[in-house]
């Protein structure tokens, strides 16, 4: 087993109560926490406070952490449980086998409609991809990850979170089920799902400016 | 015995993931690859893939440098001098 040794320790300059491990670590993962939180919490006031009840269950639960995983997949997990939680206490709650039949079905990644239905040409584009801006540039790059943000955002929330993990925090496969408690075929099939309709609202929203 | 080909581009898409992911076998990959040596757009979609990965990573590089909320390092200072009691 890998033990995470700079983690352990954080942890112990945590219960030492040392101000500058608490002010590193917030600044290390707020961003990701929020972003995690507002996958089931849109409002974003609402979702700063299940952020900082988070960091208090880290806290209080912070004895137990014993380094099976990194640090950050620890918190992740305890983040994800106080979102879902604010959500079940609302009763607004969808259980996750409903969330996993709705969300992890297979489906084409590209409309149908953007392909010839037959003749000689038969499943090639007939509308092909515009290429997307490089983002070569910090103003562009810039308003290219606002789009993205935005795109990801209106996924739905199993998507959302498995593409928040796998690929803005770099976790792997296995951690996000971990994490989400979710099968390695529902985790590719979520995150296959959540890329394309992220790469088809990011080129639906850059054809809209080119209209306008 | 023949090669595999893939002649669709709505084939390729649904294989954009795994090609990423390094996860075809050897002869997938030689026939994906073979689709996007001739055909522009299955190319553009595969950029368009490969953007939208660079973005969504340099999102989860953005650590905040700003001040942690005062609320934030007083709920650490309770939390500490409540467990030293």
């Amino acid at each position: 087993m890998i033990r995470h040794a700079a983690d352990l320790e954080t942890v112990a300059a945590l219960l030492r109560g040392e101000h500058e491990a608490f002010t590193s670590l917030v600044r290390a993962h707020q961003p990701a926490f929020l972003r995690l939180a507002q996958t089931w919490v849109r409002d974003r006031a609402a979702a700063a406070e299940v952020v900082q009840q988070a960091w208090v269950s880290a806290l209080e639960s912070l004895a137990t952490f014993e380094g099976r995983s990194s640090l950050r997949t620890w918190l992740f997990g305890i983040v994800i449980n106080a979102a879902r939680s604010h959500v079940r206490a609302r009763k607004r709650t969808i259980p996750l086998s409903a969330l996993i039949a709705e969300e992890a079905i297979d489906g084409p990644s590209v409309e149908p409609d953007r392909f010839f239905q037959d003749g000689e040409w038969v499943g090639h584009w007939s509308s092909w991809p515009t290429p997307f801006p490089s983002p070569d540039n910090a103003l562009e790059s810039e308003r290219l990850r606002a789009l993205l943000e935005q795109a990801i955002s209106a996924l739905p929330p199993l998507q959302q979170e498995v593409m928040v993990l796998c690929d803005v925090e770099g976790l792997s496969g296995e951690e996000t089920c971990n994490i989400l408690g979710i099968s390695g075929t529902n985790q590719r099939v979520l995150l296959h799902r959540a890329r394309a309709k992220a790469r088809a609202l990011l080129e639906e929203k850059l054809s809209d400016k080119v209209k306008t | 015995m023949s090669e595999k080909t893939l002649d669709q581009c709505k084939e390729v898409v649904e294989l954009v993931n795994e090609y990423l992911g390094h996860a075809l076998t050897a002869e997938d990959r030689a026939a994906f690859e073979a689709h996007l040596a001739t055909c522009p757009p299955c190319t553009a979609y595969l950029a368009q893939m490969k953007t939208v990965l660079n973005l969504a990573s340099s999102l989860g590089n953005a650590a905040s440098h700003a001040e942690v909320e005062p609320q934030l390092m007083a709920m650490f200072q309770h939390w500490h001098e409540k467990k030293s009691r």
